[in-house]
Protein backbone atom coordinates (compact mmCIF):
# COMPACT_ATOMS: atom_id res chain seq x y z
CA UNK A 1 0.00 0.00 0.00
CA UNK A 2 1.29 3.43 -0.71
CA UNK A 3 2.07 5.34 2.55
CA UNK A 4 -0.52 7.87 3.79
CA UNK A 5 0.01 11.48 2.76
CA UNK A 6 -2.37 12.92 5.34
CA UNK A 7 -3.06 12.04 8.58
CA UNK A 8 -4.44 8.61 9.55
CA UNK A 9 -7.27 10.22 11.41
CA UNK A 10 -8.10 12.37 8.35
CA UNK A 11 -10.90 11.06 5.94
CA UNK A 12 -9.52 9.02 3.00
CA UNK A 13 -11.75 11.21 0.70
CA UNK A 14 -13.59 14.48 1.15
CA UNK A 15 -15.89 16.12 -1.50
CA UNK A 16 -17.09 19.59 -0.93
CA UNK A 17 -19.66 20.99 -2.71
CA UNK A 18 -19.31 19.42 -6.18
CA UNK A 19 -20.68 20.30 -8.96
CA UNK A 20 -20.46 18.49 -12.72
CA UNK A 21 -21.97 18.41 -15.90
CA UNK A 22 -21.93 16.39 -19.31
CA UNK A 23 -22.20 18.08 -22.55
CA UNK A 24 -24.75 17.58 -24.73
CA UNK A 25 -25.16 17.15 -28.47
CA UNK A 26 -27.02 20.47 -29.20
CA UNK A 27 -24.75 22.44 -27.14
CA UNK A 28 -26.39 22.55 -23.54
CA UNK A 29 -25.66 20.54 -20.92
CA UNK A 30 -26.90 18.43 -18.51
CA UNK A 31 -26.08 18.08 -14.72
CA UNK A 32 -24.88 15.06 -13.46
CA UNK A 33 -23.90 16.15 -9.79
CA UNK A 34 -24.73 19.44 -8.18
CA UNK A 35 -23.41 20.55 -4.26
CA UNK A 36 -22.63 16.77 -3.47
CA UNK A 37 -20.56 16.60 -0.21
CA UNK A 38 -19.26 13.37 1.28
CA UNK A 39 -16.52 12.37 3.73
CA UNK A 40 -15.48 9.20 3.89
CA UNK A 41 -13.14 7.20 6.65
CA UNK A 42 -10.46 4.76 5.87
CA UNK A 43 -11.32 1.76 6.06
CA UNK A 44 -15.04 2.10 5.73
CA UNK A 45 -17.14 0.13 3.48
CA UNK A 46 -19.64 2.36 1.62
CA UNK A 47 -22.67 2.08 -0.72
CA UNK A 48 -23.63 4.71 -3.26
CA UNK A 49 -27.04 3.48 -4.50
CA UNK A 50 -29.35 5.49 -6.49
CA UNK A 51 -31.59 5.16 -9.76
CA UNK A 52 -29.93 4.55 -13.38
CA UNK A 53 -28.51 7.95 -14.30
CA UNK A 54 -28.61 9.49 -10.55
CA UNK A 55 -25.16 10.44 -11.12
CA UNK A 56 -23.25 7.32 -9.14
CA UNK A 57 -20.91 6.09 -11.66
CA UNK A 58 -19.84 10.12 -12.25
CA UNK A 59 -19.25 10.98 -8.85
CA UNK A 60 -16.70 7.48 -8.79
CA UNK A 61 -15.23 8.82 -11.64
CA UNK A 62 -14.00 11.86 -9.18
CA UNK A 63 -13.12 9.43 -6.75
CA UNK A 64 -9.49 8.66 -8.61
CA UNK A 65 -9.32 11.76 -10.87
CA UNK A 66 -10.95 10.23 -13.80
CA UNK A 67 -13.47 13.17 -13.53
CA UNK A 68 -12.46 16.97 -12.14
CA UNK A 69 -15.60 18.97 -10.38
CA UNK A 70 -16.60 21.74 -12.66
CA UNK A 71 -17.01 23.50 -8.88
CA UNK A 72 -16.03 22.59 -5.47
CA UNK A 73 -13.13 20.47 -4.67
CA UNK A 74 -12.11 16.41 -3.87
CA UNK A 75 -9.37 15.45 -2.04
CA UNK A 76 -8.13 11.69 -1.81
CA UNK A 77 -5.98 11.06 1.09
CA UNK A 78 -5.62 14.59 0.96
CA UNK A 79 -4.67 15.11 -2.37
CA UNK A 80 -6.71 17.69 -4.49
CA UNK A 81 -7.97 15.86 -7.68
CA UNK A 82 -7.60 18.88 -10.00
CA UNK A 83 -3.85 19.57 -9.43
CA UNK A 84 -1.72 17.53 -12.47
CA UNK A 85 0.77 16.49 -10.17
CA UNK A 86 -1.54 14.62 -7.72
CA UNK A 87 -3.23 12.32 -10.29
CA UNK A 88 -0.44 9.63 -10.53
CA UNK A 89 -0.37 9.39 -6.50
CA UNK A 90 -4.86 9.39 -6.76
CA UNK A 91 -4.18 6.22 -8.92
CA UNK A 92 -1.87 4.45 -6.53
CA UNK A 93 -4.23 5.30 -3.58
CA UNK A 94 -7.79 4.64 -5.11
CA UNK A 95 -7.96 1.56 -7.62
CA UNK A 96 -11.48 1.78 -10.20
CA UNK A 97 -13.44 -1.45 -11.45
CA UNK A 98 -15.73 -0.69 -13.97
CA UNK A 99 -19.18 -1.76 -14.84
CA UNK A 100 -17.92 -3.67 -18.11
CA UNK A 101 -14.97 -5.32 -17.57
CA UNK A 102 -14.14 -5.20 -21.43
CA UNK A 103 -13.10 -1.87 -20.64
CA UNK A 104 -10.55 -2.53 -18.47
CA UNK A 105 -8.78 -5.84 -19.98
CA UNK A 106 -5.69 -4.28 -21.52
CA UNK A 107 -3.29 -7.55 -21.90
CA UNK A 108 -3.26 -11.07 -24.58
CA UNK A 109 -3.43 -13.32 -21.36
CA UNK A 110 -5.24 -13.66 -18.10
CA UNK A 111 -2.34 -13.55 -15.87
CA UNK A 112 -0.56 -10.74 -17.42
CA UNK A 113 -3.40 -8.89 -17.09
CA UNK A 114 -3.24 -9.09 -13.79
CA UNK A 115 0.52 -7.99 -13.83
CA UNK A 116 -0.02 -4.66 -15.87
CA UNK A 117 -0.75 -2.57 -12.44
CA UNK A 118 2.07 -3.57 -10.27
CA UNK A 119 4.35 -3.75 -12.95
CA UNK A 120 3.66 0.08 -13.65
CA UNK A 121 4.12 0.24 -10.08
CA UNK A 122 7.72 -0.59 -10.41
CA UNK A 123 7.54 -3.35 -8.08
CA UNK A 124 10.45 -6.12 -8.15
CA UNK A 125 9.86 -9.80 -10.26
CA UNK A 126 9.55 -11.56 -7.32
CA UNK A 127 6.40 -9.45 -5.54
CA UNK A 128 4.68 -9.32 -8.72
CA UNK A 129 4.49 -13.05 -9.44
CA UNK A 130 3.57 -13.05 -5.71
CA UNK A 131 0.57 -10.63 -5.93
CA UNK A 132 -0.28 -12.22 -9.35
CA UNK A 133 -1.01 -15.61 -7.79
CA UNK A 134 -2.66 -14.84 -4.50
CA UNK A 135 -4.89 -12.33 -6.60
CA UNK A 136 -6.29 -15.30 -9.00
CA UNK A 137 -6.37 -17.07 -6.66
CA UNK A 138 -8.53 -14.98 -4.58
CA UNK A 139 -11.09 -14.52 -7.32
CA UNK A 140 -11.02 -18.19 -8.50
CA UNK A 141 -9.36 -17.28 -11.71
CA UNK A 142 -6.02 -19.32 -11.12
CA UNK A 143 -7.43 -22.35 -13.71
CA UNK A 144 -7.78 -20.05 -16.49
CA UNK A 145 -4.47 -17.65 -16.32
CA UNK A 146 -3.18 -18.61 -19.24
CA UNK A 147 -6.01 -17.98 -20.98
CA UNK A 148 -6.48 -14.81 -23.46
CA UNK A 149 -9.27 -12.72 -21.28
CA UNK A 150 -11.63 -12.14 -24.60
CA UNK A 151 -12.16 -15.76 -24.25
CA UNK A 152 -13.36 -15.73 -20.65
CA UNK A 153 -16.89 -16.05 -19.46
CA UNK A 154 -18.54 -12.37 -18.91
CA UNK A 155 -18.51 -13.39 -15.16
CA UNK A 156 -14.47 -14.55 -14.86
CA UNK A 157 -13.72 -11.39 -16.82
CA UNK A 158 -15.43 -9.26 -14.06
CA UNK A 159 -13.51 -11.04 -11.42
CA UNK A 160 -10.56 -10.46 -13.67
CA UNK A 161 -10.47 -6.94 -14.04
CA UNK A 162 -11.26 -6.79 -10.19
CA UNK A 163 -8.06 -9.24 -9.38
CA UNK A 164 -6.02 -6.12 -11.74
CA UNK A 165 -6.78 -4.09 -9.46
CA UNK A 166 -6.53 -5.61 -6.20
CA UNK A 167 -3.21 -6.41 -7.29
CA UNK A 168 -2.28 -2.66 -6.79
CA UNK A 169 -3.09 -2.63 -3.43
CA UNK A 170 -4.97 0.32 -3.38
CA UNK A 171 -5.95 2.05 -0.31
CA UNK A 172 -9.30 2.08 -1.89
CA UNK A 173 -11.30 0.38 -4.52
CA UNK A 174 -14.54 1.81 -5.96
CA UNK A 175 -16.09 -1.03 -7.90
CA UNK A 176 -18.88 0.51 -10.25
CA UNK A 177 -21.98 -2.69 -10.56
CA UNK A 178 -19.25 -5.16 -10.47
CA UNK A 179 -21.89 -7.93 -10.55
CA UNK A 180 -24.10 -6.58 -13.12
CA UNK A 181 -22.78 -9.82 -15.02
CA UNK A 182 -22.16 -12.36 -12.12
CA UNK A 183 -24.15 -15.24 -11.78
CA UNK A 184 -25.02 -15.69 -7.84
CA UNK A 185 -22.51 -17.58 -6.64
CA UNK A 186 -19.49 -15.44 -8.50
CA UNK A 187 -21.58 -12.31 -6.98
CA UNK A 188 -21.33 -14.10 -3.33
CA UNK A 189 -17.53 -14.77 -3.99
CA UNK A 190 -16.74 -11.25 -5.13
CA UNK A 191 -18.57 -9.38 -2.83
CA UNK A 192 -17.47 -12.15 -0.24
CA UNK A 193 -13.67 -11.48 -1.66
CA UNK A 194 -14.29 -7.55 -1.10
CA UNK A 195 -15.54 -8.02 2.25
CA UNK A 196 -12.70 -9.59 3.66
CA UNK A 197 -10.38 -7.18 1.80
CA UNK A 198 -12.20 -4.44 3.93
CA UNK A 199 -12.55 -6.53 7.17
CA UNK A 200 -8.67 -7.76 6.86
CA UNK A 201 -6.60 -5.76 5.05
CA UNK A 202 -8.74 -2.82 5.73
CA UNK A 203 -9.05 -1.64 2.23
CA UNK A 204 -11.64 1.07 2.09
CA UNK A 205 -14.42 0.38 -0.05
CA UNK A 206 -17.04 2.37 -2.28
CA UNK A 207 -19.66 0.00 -3.75
CA UNK A 208 -21.94 1.35 -6.29
CA UNK A 209 -25.11 -0.33 -6.75
CA UNK A 210 -28.46 -0.59 -7.00
CA UNK A 211 -28.98 -3.73 -5.83
CA UNK A 212 -29.97 -3.82 -1.77
CA UNK A 213 -29.05 -7.40 -1.57
CA UNK A 214 -25.30 -6.15 -2.06
CA UNK A 215 -25.80 -2.72 -0.16
CA UNK A 216 -25.99 -5.28 3.08
CA UNK A 217 -22.16 -6.19 3.35
CA UNK A 218 -21.69 -2.44 4.10
CA UNK A 219 -22.09 -0.35 6.81
CA UNK A 220 -23.12 3.03 5.20
CA UNK A 221 -25.11 4.24 2.37
CA UNK A 222 -25.08 6.89 0.50
CA UNK A 223 -28.14 8.01 -1.66
CA UNK A 224 -28.14 9.43 -4.88
CA UNK A 225 -31.02 11.04 -6.91
CA UNK A 226 -30.75 13.25 -9.74
CA UNK A 227 -27.07 14.08 -8.77
CA UNK A 228 -27.56 15.34 -5.23
CA UNK A 229 -27.19 13.27 -1.95
CA UNK A 230 -30.71 12.71 -0.54
CA UNK A 231 -29.96 10.36 1.83
CA UNK A 232 -26.62 9.55 4.21
CA UNK A 233 -27.09 6.74 7.14
CA UNK A 234 -27.08 2.84 8.49
CA UNK A 235 -29.08 0.61 6.29
CA UNK A 236 -31.51 0.46 8.84
CA UNK A 237 -31.87 3.74 9.20
CA UNK A 238 -32.31 4.20 5.60
CA UNK A 239 -34.63 1.07 5.10
CA UNK A 240 -37.03 2.05 8.10
CA UNK A 241 -37.94 5.54 5.64
CA UNK A 242 -39.19 2.74 2.92
CA UNK A 243 -41.29 5.50 0.97
CA UNK A 244 -38.68 8.05 0.71
CA UNK A 245 -36.79 4.87 -0.49
CA UNK A 246 -39.03 4.12 -3.14
CA UNK A 247 -39.34 7.66 -4.44
CA UNK A 248 -35.60 7.29 -5.40
CA UNK A 249 -36.73 4.50 -7.17
CA UNK A 250 -35.11 1.81 -5.25
CA UNK A 251 -36.40 -0.85 -3.35
CA UNK A 252 -35.82 -2.85 -0.25
CA UNK A 253 -33.94 -5.83 -0.45
CA UNK A 254 -36.54 -8.92 -1.09
CA UNK A 255 -36.24 -10.36 2.47
CA UNK A 256 -37.61 -7.27 3.67
CA UNK A 257 -40.24 -6.96 1.16
CA UNK A 258 -40.92 -10.95 2.11
CA UNK A 259 -40.98 -9.29 5.69
CA UNK A 260 -43.12 -6.36 4.76
CA UNK A 261 -45.89 -8.37 3.84
CA UNK A 262 -45.81 -10.96 6.53
CA UNK A 263 -46.62 -8.19 8.41
CA UNK A 264 -49.28 -6.66 6.61
CA UNK A 265 -51.00 -10.18 7.75
CA UNK A 266 -50.14 -9.66 11.40
CA UNK A 267 -46.53 -10.95 11.99
CA UNK A 268 -44.49 -9.00 14.09
CA UNK A 269 -40.13 -7.85 13.60
CA UNK A 270 -38.57 -5.77 16.35
CA UNK A 271 -36.45 -4.74 13.62
CA UNK A 272 -37.25 -4.97 9.93
CA UNK A 273 -35.45 -8.28 8.74
CA UNK A 274 -32.82 -6.99 5.81
CA UNK A 275 -31.52 -10.77 5.19
CA UNK A 276 -33.31 -14.14 4.88
CA UNK A 277 -31.58 -15.39 8.36
CA UNK A 278 -33.00 -12.18 9.63
CA UNK A 279 -36.27 -13.11 8.42
CA UNK A 280 -36.04 -16.76 9.33
CA UNK A 281 -34.81 -15.94 12.77
CA UNK A 282 -37.55 -13.69 13.23
CA UNK A 283 -40.76 -15.71 11.99
CA UNK A 284 -39.29 -19.19 13.93
CA UNK A 285 -40.64 -17.73 17.26
CA UNK A 286 -44.11 -16.84 16.05
CA UNK A 287 -44.49 -20.33 13.84
CA UNK A 288 -43.68 -22.45 16.71
CA UNK B 1 -45.45 -25.09 -33.89
CA UNK B 2 -41.57 -24.37 -32.78
CA UNK B 3 -40.11 -21.25 -32.50
CA UNK B 4 -36.91 -23.08 -31.41
CA UNK B 5 -35.93 -26.75 -31.67
CA UNK B 6 -32.60 -27.52 -31.06
CA UNK B 7 -31.01 -31.27 -31.55
CA UNK B 8 -28.02 -32.71 -30.54
CA UNK B 9 -26.25 -29.34 -30.43
CA UNK B 10 -22.47 -29.10 -30.22
CA UNK B 11 -20.20 -26.11 -30.20
CA UNK B 12 -16.41 -25.62 -29.50
CA UNK B 13 -14.88 -22.22 -29.36
CA UNK B 14 -11.28 -21.50 -31.12
CA UNK B 15 -11.81 -24.76 -32.75
CA UNK B 16 -8.12 -26.46 -33.55
CA UNK B 17 -6.20 -24.12 -31.18
CA UNK B 18 -4.71 -24.72 -27.69
CA UNK B 19 -7.76 -22.55 -26.69
CA UNK B 20 -10.12 -24.91 -27.60
CA UNK B 21 -13.23 -25.16 -25.32
CA UNK B 22 -16.33 -27.12 -25.52
CA UNK B 23 -19.24 -24.56 -25.07
CA UNK B 24 -22.45 -26.91 -25.50
CA UNK B 25 -22.12 -30.46 -25.43
CA UNK B 26 -25.04 -32.20 -26.75
CA UNK B 27 -27.84 -30.09 -26.23
CA UNK B 28 -31.51 -30.18 -27.02
CA UNK B 29 -34.02 -28.13 -26.32
CA UNK B 30 -37.43 -27.00 -27.92
CA UNK B 31 -39.51 -23.44 -27.08
CA UNK B 32 -43.25 -23.26 -28.02
CA UNK B 33 -44.53 -20.37 -29.93
CA UNK B 34 -45.06 -17.98 -27.89
CA UNK B 35 -43.61 -19.34 -24.85
CA UNK B 36 -41.62 -16.83 -22.40
CA UNK B 37 -38.93 -19.13 -21.87
CA UNK B 38 -35.94 -18.62 -19.14
CA UNK B 39 -32.36 -19.89 -19.42
CA UNK B 40 -30.49 -20.05 -16.77
CA UNK B 41 -26.71 -21.40 -15.80
CA UNK B 42 -23.61 -19.98 -14.21
CA UNK B 43 -21.42 -17.56 -16.08
CA UNK B 44 -19.49 -19.80 -18.40
CA UNK B 45 -21.86 -22.59 -18.68
CA UNK B 46 -22.97 -22.04 -22.22
CA UNK B 47 -26.28 -19.88 -22.02
CA UNK B 48 -25.06 -17.12 -24.61
CA UNK B 49 -23.12 -19.30 -27.18
CA UNK B 50 -26.78 -21.28 -27.36
CA UNK B 51 -28.75 -17.94 -28.10
CA UNK B 52 -26.38 -16.87 -30.32
CA UNK B 53 -27.15 -19.63 -32.39
CA UNK B 54 -31.11 -18.52 -32.16
CA UNK B 55 -30.30 -15.71 -34.79
CA UNK B 56 -27.39 -16.92 -37.26
CA UNK B 57 -24.66 -15.09 -35.59
CA UNK B 58 -23.23 -18.82 -35.03
CA UNK B 59 -23.67 -22.00 -37.48
CA UNK B 60 -24.31 -25.28 -35.81
CA UNK B 61 -20.82 -27.54 -35.52
CA UNK B 62 -22.84 -30.82 -34.82
CA UNK B 63 -26.26 -31.13 -34.30
CA UNK B 64 -29.36 -29.32 -35.99
CA UNK B 65 -30.60 -25.89 -35.14
CA UNK B 66 -34.06 -25.42 -36.27
CA UNK B 67 -36.01 -21.75 -36.16
CA UNK B 68 -39.57 -21.44 -36.87
CA UNK B 69 -38.96 -24.43 -38.86
CA UNK B 70 -36.00 -22.87 -40.87
CA UNK B 71 -32.87 -25.36 -40.43
CA UNK B 72 -30.48 -22.51 -39.80
CA UNK B 73 -27.63 -24.61 -41.36
CA UNK B 74 -28.41 -23.29 -44.47
CA UNK B 75 -26.53 -20.15 -45.01
CA UNK B 76 -29.47 -18.12 -46.45
CA UNK B 77 -31.69 -18.90 -43.56
CA UNK B 78 -28.94 -17.60 -40.94
CA UNK B 79 -28.45 -14.13 -42.84
CA UNK B 80 -32.40 -14.06 -42.92
CA UNK B 81 -32.67 -14.18 -39.31
CA UNK B 82 -32.33 -10.76 -38.23
CA UNK B 83 -35.55 -9.96 -39.17
CA UNK B 84 -37.47 -12.24 -37.34
CA UNK B 85 -35.03 -12.44 -34.27
CA UNK B 86 -34.09 -9.76 -32.22
CA UNK B 87 -31.14 -10.23 -30.05
CA UNK B 88 -30.21 -8.36 -27.53
CA UNK B 89 -26.81 -8.26 -26.04
CA UNK B 90 -25.29 -8.93 -23.12
CA UNK B 91 -23.48 -6.05 -23.10
CA UNK B 92 -25.86 -4.12 -24.64
CA UNK B 93 -24.10 -0.79 -25.06
CA UNK B 94 -21.58 -2.19 -27.63
CA UNK B 95 -24.72 -2.40 -30.02
CA UNK B 96 -25.30 1.35 -29.82
CA UNK B 97 -23.03 3.15 -32.89
CA UNK B 98 -25.51 5.87 -33.70
CA UNK B 99 -25.02 9.99 -33.68
CA UNK B 100 -28.40 10.10 -31.61
CA UNK B 101 -30.87 7.80 -29.51
CA UNK B 102 -33.27 8.76 -31.77
CA UNK B 103 -30.82 7.07 -34.80
CA UNK B 104 -30.11 4.19 -32.91
CA UNK B 105 -33.70 2.91 -32.31
CA UNK B 106 -34.65 3.50 -35.68
CA UNK B 107 -31.80 1.91 -37.63
CA UNK B 108 -33.27 -1.87 -37.42
CA UNK B 109 -36.69 -0.56 -39.09
CA UNK B 110 -34.97 1.88 -41.52
CA UNK B 111 -33.06 -2.15 -43.08
CA UNK B 112 -36.33 -3.31 -43.38
CA UNK B 113 -36.98 -0.31 -45.93
CA UNK B 114 -40.37 0.99 -43.81
CA UNK B 115 -42.07 4.49 -44.85
CA UNK B 116 -40.36 7.57 -42.62
CA UNK B 117 -43.84 7.62 -40.57
CA UNK B 118 -43.84 3.96 -39.67
CA UNK B 119 -40.36 4.01 -38.77
CA UNK B 120 -41.37 6.99 -36.25
CA UNK B 121 -44.23 4.98 -34.73
CA UNK B 122 -41.81 2.05 -34.12
CA UNK B 123 -39.08 4.77 -32.58
CA UNK B 124 -41.90 6.17 -30.22
CA UNK B 125 -43.59 2.78 -29.55
CA UNK B 126 -40.44 1.32 -28.75
CA UNK B 127 -39.59 4.36 -26.76
CA UNK B 128 -42.81 4.54 -24.20
CA UNK B 129 -42.18 0.36 -24.10
CA UNK B 130 -38.73 0.58 -22.44
CA UNK B 131 -39.50 3.82 -20.25
CA UNK B 132 -37.75 6.07 -21.98
CA UNK B 133 -38.63 9.74 -22.07
CA UNK B 134 -38.83 11.72 -25.09
CA UNK B 135 -36.01 14.33 -24.60
CA UNK B 136 -33.30 11.66 -24.64
CA UNK B 137 -33.94 11.16 -28.49
CA UNK B 138 -31.52 13.80 -29.30
CA UNK B 139 -28.68 13.10 -27.27
CA UNK B 140 -25.95 10.98 -27.91
CA UNK B 141 -25.96 7.12 -27.11
CA UNK B 142 -22.51 7.27 -25.75
CA UNK B 143 -23.44 9.98 -22.98
CA UNK B 144 -26.11 8.14 -21.29
CA UNK B 145 -25.46 6.19 -18.37
CA UNK B 146 -25.21 2.08 -18.61
CA UNK B 147 -28.58 1.32 -17.16
CA UNK B 148 -29.99 3.83 -20.24
CA UNK B 149 -27.73 2.82 -22.52
CA UNK B 150 -29.63 -0.66 -22.21
CA UNK B 151 -32.52 0.00 -22.20
CA UNK B 152 -32.03 2.13 -25.53
CA UNK B 153 -30.26 -1.07 -26.85
CA UNK B 154 -33.54 -2.98 -26.01
CA UNK B 155 -35.68 -0.27 -27.67
CA UNK B 156 -33.51 -0.68 -30.40
CA UNK B 157 -34.55 -4.28 -30.85
CA UNK B 158 -38.30 -3.80 -29.72
CA UNK B 159 -38.57 -1.56 -33.02
CA UNK B 160 -37.84 -4.80 -35.78
CA UNK B 161 -40.85 -5.70 -33.76
CA UNK B 162 -39.31 -9.39 -33.79
CA UNK B 163 -41.17 -12.73 -33.56
CA UNK B 164 -38.55 -14.44 -30.99
CA UNK B 165 -36.98 -11.98 -28.44
CA UNK B 166 -34.07 -12.78 -27.16
CA UNK B 167 -32.81 -11.08 -24.30
CA UNK B 168 -29.06 -11.86 -22.55
CA UNK B 169 -29.30 -10.68 -19.08
CA UNK B 170 -32.36 -7.97 -19.59
CA UNK B 171 -32.18 -6.22 -16.66
CA UNK B 172 -28.49 -6.03 -15.59
CA UNK B 173 -27.83 -2.68 -14.43
CA UNK B 174 -31.23 -1.60 -14.13
CA UNK B 175 -32.32 0.03 -11.08
CA UNK B 176 -35.81 -1.28 -9.24
CA UNK B 177 -37.50 0.69 -10.69
CA UNK B 178 -36.77 0.28 -14.29
CA UNK B 179 -36.36 -2.87 -14.07
CA UNK B 180 -40.15 -3.69 -12.84
CA UNK B 181 -41.13 -0.98 -15.88
CA UNK B 182 -39.24 -3.34 -18.14
CA UNK B 183 -40.29 -6.86 -16.78
CA UNK B 184 -44.52 -5.28 -17.04
CA UNK B 185 -43.05 -4.54 -20.91
CA UNK B 186 -42.21 -8.08 -21.73
CA UNK B 187 -45.78 -8.74 -19.40
CA UNK B 188 -47.80 -7.11 -22.11
CA UNK B 189 -45.22 -8.56 -25.07
CA UNK B 190 -46.31 -11.76 -23.33
CA UNK B 191 -50.00 -11.63 -23.77
CA UNK B 192 -49.68 -10.63 -27.83
CA UNK B 193 -49.58 -14.54 -28.28
CA UNK B 194 -47.48 -14.18 -31.35
CA UNK B 195 -44.09 -13.17 -29.95
CA UNK B 196 -41.67 -15.87 -28.10
CA UNK B 197 -39.83 -14.61 -25.41
CA UNK B 198 -36.13 -16.08 -24.90
CA UNK B 199 -34.68 -14.15 -21.92
CA UNK B 200 -31.12 -15.73 -20.31
CA UNK B 201 -30.67 -14.45 -16.82
CA UNK B 202 -28.94 -14.90 -13.46
CA UNK B 203 -32.20 -13.52 -11.60
CA UNK B 204 -34.11 -16.01 -10.70
CA UNK B 205 -36.85 -13.36 -9.03
CA UNK B 206 -37.05 -12.87 -12.78
CA UNK B 207 -37.40 -16.40 -14.37
CA UNK B 208 -39.64 -17.12 -11.57
CA UNK B 209 -41.89 -14.35 -12.24
CA UNK B 210 -41.77 -13.97 -16.32
CA UNK B 211 -40.83 -17.79 -17.63
CA UNK B 212 -43.44 -20.46 -18.04
CA UNK B 213 -40.06 -22.39 -18.96
CA UNK B 214 -36.97 -23.14 -17.76
CA UNK B 215 -33.88 -24.66 -19.10
CA UNK B 216 -30.53 -24.91 -16.94
CA UNK B 217 -27.36 -25.30 -18.48
CA UNK B 218 -24.18 -26.15 -16.54
CA UNK B 219 -21.07 -26.68 -18.20
CA UNK B 220 -22.32 -26.72 -21.49
CA UNK B 221 -24.52 -29.62 -20.64
CA UNK B 222 -28.54 -29.06 -20.30
CA UNK B 223 -28.73 -30.49 -16.74
CA UNK B 224 -32.97 -29.05 -15.86
CA UNK B 225 -35.73 -28.55 -17.53
CA UNK B 226 -39.48 -27.92 -17.38
CA UNK B 227 -42.42 -25.84 -16.38
CA UNK B 228 -41.05 -22.98 -13.68
CA UNK B 229 -42.66 -24.34 -10.22
CA UNK B 230 -41.07 -28.16 -11.23
CA UNK B 231 -37.59 -26.68 -12.06
CA UNK B 232 -37.64 -24.68 -8.88
CA UNK B 233 -38.76 -27.33 -6.94
CA UNK B 234 -35.38 -29.07 -7.24
CA UNK B 235 -33.77 -26.63 -5.13
CA UNK B 236 -31.15 -28.49 -3.89
CA UNK B 237 -29.58 -29.10 -7.65
CA UNK B 238 -29.89 -25.52 -8.59
CA UNK B 239 -28.12 -24.35 -5.78
CA UNK B 240 -25.40 -27.37 -6.47
CA UNK B 241 -24.17 -25.69 -9.55
CA UNK B 242 -23.94 -22.27 -7.81
CA UNK B 243 -27.02 -20.56 -8.69
CA UNK B 244 -29.53 -19.71 -6.62
CA UNK B 245 -33.37 -20.12 -5.84
CA UNK B 246 -36.15 -16.87 -5.47
CA UNK B 247 -36.38 -15.75 -2.19
CA UNK B 248 -39.31 -16.86 -1.48
CA UNK B 249 -38.17 -20.71 -1.86
CA UNK B 250 -34.96 -19.82 -0.10
CA UNK B 251 -37.46 -18.65 2.86
CA UNK B 252 -38.99 -21.58 2.85
CA UNK B 253 -36.32 -23.64 2.81
CA UNK B 254 -34.76 -22.48 5.48
CA UNK B 255 -38.07 -22.61 7.49
CA UNK B 256 -38.15 -26.31 7.33
CA UNK B 257 -34.63 -26.72 7.87
CA UNK B 258 -35.89 -24.93 11.15
CA UNK B 259 -38.79 -28.03 11.56
CA UNK B 260 -41.20 -25.63 9.97
CA UNK B 261 -43.57 -27.76 7.48
CA UNK B 262 -43.84 -25.07 4.54
CA UNK B 263 -44.09 -26.02 1.27
CA UNK B 264 -41.44 -25.50 -0.78
CA UNK B 265 -43.17 -25.08 -4.14
CA UNK B 266 -44.30 -21.56 -3.97
CA UNK B 267 -43.29 -18.93 -6.75
CA UNK B 268 -43.77 -15.11 -5.64
CA UNK B 269 -43.46 -13.00 -2.18
CA UNK B 270 -47.80 -13.49 -2.35
CA UNK B 271 -48.13 -17.58 -2.33
CA UNK B 272 -44.92 -17.57 0.20
CA UNK B 273 -47.03 -15.56 2.38
CA UNK B 274 -50.23 -17.15 2.54
CA UNK B 275 -48.46 -20.77 2.88
CA UNK B 276 -46.92 -19.33 5.59
CA UNK B 277 -50.29 -17.79 7.54
CA UNK B 278 -51.58 -21.57 6.80
CA UNK B 279 -49.37 -23.34 8.18
CA UNK B 280 -49.05 -21.09 11.24
CA UNK B 281 -53.09 -21.49 11.71
CA UNK B 282 -52.25 -25.35 11.31
CA UNK B 283 -49.79 -24.92 13.95
CA UNK B 284 -51.87 -23.35 16.01
CA UNK B 285 -54.70 -25.87 16.15
CA UNK B 286 -54.68 -27.91 19.22
CA UNK B 287 -52.86 -31.23 18.18
CA UNK B 288 -52.13 -29.80 15.25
Amino acid sequence: MPPSAAGNNEPLIILENVDYSYPVGDGGFVRALSGCSLKIKRGEFVTIAGSNGSGKSTLAKHLNALLLPEKGKVLVDGLDTSCEDNVWEIRRRVGMVFQNPDNQLVAAVSEEDVAFGPENLGLPPGEIRKRVRYYLDLLKLTEVKDRPPHLLSGGQKQRLAVAGVLAMEPLCIVLDEPTAMLDPAGRRELLQAVTKLNRELKVTVILITHLMEEAVFSQRMVLLHKGKIVMDGTLREIFARRERVEGYGLVLPEAAQLAEKLKAVGFHFQQLPLSIDELVDGLCGQLK
Amino acid sequence: MWAIEVENLCYTHSRGTPFEKAALQNVSVKIARGQTAAIIGPTGSGKSTLVQHFNGILAPQKGTVKILGRNAADKAVRTGLWRQVGLVFQYPEQQLFEETVYDDIAFAPKNLGLSKEEIKNRVYRALNDTGLPENILTRSPLSLSGGLKRRVAIAGVLALQPEILVLDEPTAGMDPVSKKQFLNTLKKLQQRNDITIIMVTHSMEDAARLADWVLVLDDGRAVLEGTTREVFKQAHKIISIGLDVPVEVKTMLKLRQRGIPVRSDVLGLDEAVKEIVKVKEQLKKPGG
